[in-house]
């Protein structure tokens, strides 16, 4: 992320491990700057950082709207340094940088939500695809198997980072669910994978598509929040 | 746009080799490994900074027009030059007319940028498109008002990726040199600030901007405190011309710096201990109301290394801790000018462009592979910043013996031999 060369050292449980190390993308400076919220006591609904385990102001506004929370898990914080992140990763598109954090991402999604899940990355517009050549959060979770259940509608363009809070939220569903695959969301377990957790709302949004065509229970996965 | 056949150029953004793609803007080679896309294209990392190029992308030039209006007097500025630096002015002026590579070499503080002026103005009037490029974003700020006030009339654009000025074409264009990627052929003077500040590691990738972005016949004015060994090679084999320019415009010699070794000075300051050595320096300063600025390596030292600090000084002065994303930092620098605080314990980044009147400077670990020979001699240039208290000490405090250490010490010693020598000799010659 600096540029700084990164310092491969060797440290005892390497050493008595055998193995090869891990392909390092972040030095040790920059790994330490991310925030990872798994550390503190977070909000059940959102995965933000709390004083204690609870439910914060934003998530018992979606709790009396949907009902459900969505239980979200952040990996990190959104702070400076992931902003810079996010800049040179999805604005920029440097691809490269979905190595950064996509064996975290593989892991903890393998590890809460392992067997009869489906991964469902939420989508983006055709016209951020085509100058972006890739869906951020596909790249993000890549490995996985993906069930693409969601399409952002056409007149919709997704670009969230220049709508203010009020417009988020009140804006109206931005997806519509592929017809063809109505049948797989009855009865089934949906995670829902983004990059950013920011309001809830695109996620609120997708989970009630969800919601209406019967899946049973439904709960996300964001990089950041 | 429109454009009219023939006036353009074109060709493909990247190329692409069995292992590798290569960018046609920057020139930089990339594994195919890290420039892919998930669908089967490839981009360059290089610079992307300057948007994204992909294998579907098509450059293209447009030939330089030179269309500039006649400007019979474009230079307002109204200073005056000392005789060294009008010598070194007029030199310049000729480097220009003859389309030459030229190096100047000229301390901090010598006044470099007022000794442009006079070739500037002279390459204006011949409507000759100029471009003025620094590594540093900062002193790409700080020059393009000074340009401004010194010619009002000229047509200028500030280029850098933090800033969301639209480009023009103008006469002259100050960038960071990574814009320099954004021009092929375009200048007929291209001057580059701190050529010494860039990366080394990009240096090929500078190389290539640069020559792309001057004409075929044009001349390039390269100006530094701190030449590179890559650059001193192109000297001392005469492929370069250099001009040196070694006092300060007050007129006194740079410190030599004092190097104190002592392999153990990081445990002994983690147990909150200072040598004998730095305690008698520390206290004299402290008694005879010097200002001082403790140099480290790294963010993480500066609260530790404050700490020990603030209990040897034991009240009595004043001093905090700043760093570049700090954002009390202009309050803090502000404090240390005003006489509030007598020291600060900094980060790398107060290097350039902050001065204190009287200062004195101790730089912990020297030998870090943060810092080289370039930013110790700019740090020591930082001592002694005014015409009325132009002494002031330079302590480097390392571990071990270093070469970037040594040779900034060496390089401040032959600064100042040739400032000496310089009185009545040539200003321009090889250096042994
Ligand atoms: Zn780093
Ligand atoms: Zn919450
Ligand atoms: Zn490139």
């Amino acid at each position: 992320m600096c540029q700084s060369r990164i310092n491969e050292y060797f440290d005892l449980e390497w050493v008595l491990s055998f193995q090869r190390p891990k392909k390092k993308f972040l030095c040790q400076n920059c790994k330490n700057n991310f925030v990872a919220l798994l550390n503190y006591p977070r909000c059940l609904g959102c995965g933000r950082k709390m004083n204690e385990e609870d439910i914060c102001v934003d998530c018992r506004k979606w709790e009396r709207e949907y009902s459900d929370l969505l239980g979200n898990i952040a990996l990190y914080e959104y702070n400076e340094l992931m902003k810079k992140y996010f800049e040179r990763f999805k604005f920029m598109g440097d691809y490269y940088y979905s190595n950064i954090f996509n064996e975290e991402l593989k892991e903890i999604v393998q590890k809460e939500y392992g067997k009869g899940w489906l991964y469902v990355p939420v989508p983006l517009s055709k016209q951020s695809f085509q100058i972006r050549m890739f869906n951020q959060v596909e790249a993000l979770f890549s490995g996985l198997t993906f069930t693409e259940l969601l399409t952002v509608r056409n007149d919709e363009k997704r670009q969230q980072s220049k709508l203010n809070r009020r417009e988020r939220l009140r804006r109206r569903q931005p997806f519509i669910l592929n017809s063809d695959r109505r049948v797989e969301v009855e009865a089934a377990n949906i995670l829902l994978l983004d990059d950013i957790y920011t309001t809830g709302g695109t996620l609120y949004h997708a989970a009630k598509i969800m919601k209406d065509a019967g899946a049973k229970k439904i709960k996300s996965i964001t990089l950041a929040r | 746009m429109v454009m009219d056949e023939g006036l353009f150029s074109k060709r493909a953004a990247l190329e692409v080799q069995k292992n590798i793609i290569i960018c046609n803007r920057c020139g930089q080679k990339t594994p195919k490994k890290r420039a892919f896309l998930p669908n089967q294209q490839y981009y360059c990392p290089a610079c992307i900074m300057l948007g994204r190029l992909t294998t579907q992308h098509i450059l293209y030039t447009i030939e330089e027009p030179n269309l500039f209006l006649d400007i019979p007097d474009p230079l307002t500025w109204k200073g005056e030059l000392s005789k060294n630096q009008l010598r070194c002015s007029n030199k310049i002026i000729q480097i220009q007319r003859d389309n030459k590579n030229f190096l100047l070499w000229a301390v901090t503080g010598a006044g470099k940028t007022e000794i442009l002026f006079a070739s500037l103005a002279d390459a204006f009037k011949k409507h000759k498109r100029v471009c003025i490029a620094s590594p540093r974003v900062d002193v790409c700020n700080e020059l393009y008002p000074r340009l401004k006030a010194a010619f009002e009339c000229v047509t200028m654009v500030l280029l850098h990726g933090y800033q969301a000025e639209k480009y023009e074409y103008t006469q002259l264009v100050i960038c960071t040199t990574h814009q320099l990627l954004r021009f092929k052929g375009a200048f007929d003077m291209l001057i580059i600030d701190e050529v010494d500040a860039f990366p080394f590691k990009d240096d090929v990738m500078l190389m290539n901007a640069v020559n792309s972005a001057r004409k075929s016949v044009s001349s390039l004015i390269m100006l530094t405190a701190t030449p590179t060994h890559s650059l001193m090679k192109q000297v001392r084999r005469k492929k370069l011309e250099v001009g040196y320019l070694p006092s300060r415009y007050h007129g006194h010699e740079l410190p030599i710096p004092k190097i104190i070794i002592r392999t153990n000075w990081l445990k002994e300051l983690q147990r909150g201990k200072i040598c004998n050595k730095l305690r008698k320096i520390i206290n004299s300063w402290i008694d005879n109301k010097e200002p001082f600025l403790v140099f480290v390596s790294r963010i993480d030292f500066l609260r530790d290394v404050n700490l020990v600090i603030n209990k040897f000084v034991n009240g009595r002065c004043e001093g905090e801790t700043v760093f570049s994303a700090d954002k009390e930092r202009i309050e803090k620098v502000q404090k240390m000018r005003n006489g509030t605080f007598q020291y600060l314990v900094t980060t790398t980044i107060l290097e350039r462009g902050v001065t204190f009147a009287g200062l004195n400077i101790l730089v912990l670990g020297a030998d870090d592979e943060l810092f080289n020979s370039a930013s110790l001699v700019q740090i020591a240039g930082r001592v002694g910043r005014s015409a009325q208290e132009p002494d002031g000490d330079a302590i480097f405090l390392c571990s071990r013996k270093k070469m970037t250490v040594v040779n900034a010490k060496k390089q401040i010693i032959l600064l100042n031999l040739k400032g000496r020598k310089i009185k009545n000799e040539s200003l321009f010659d090889v250096p042994e």
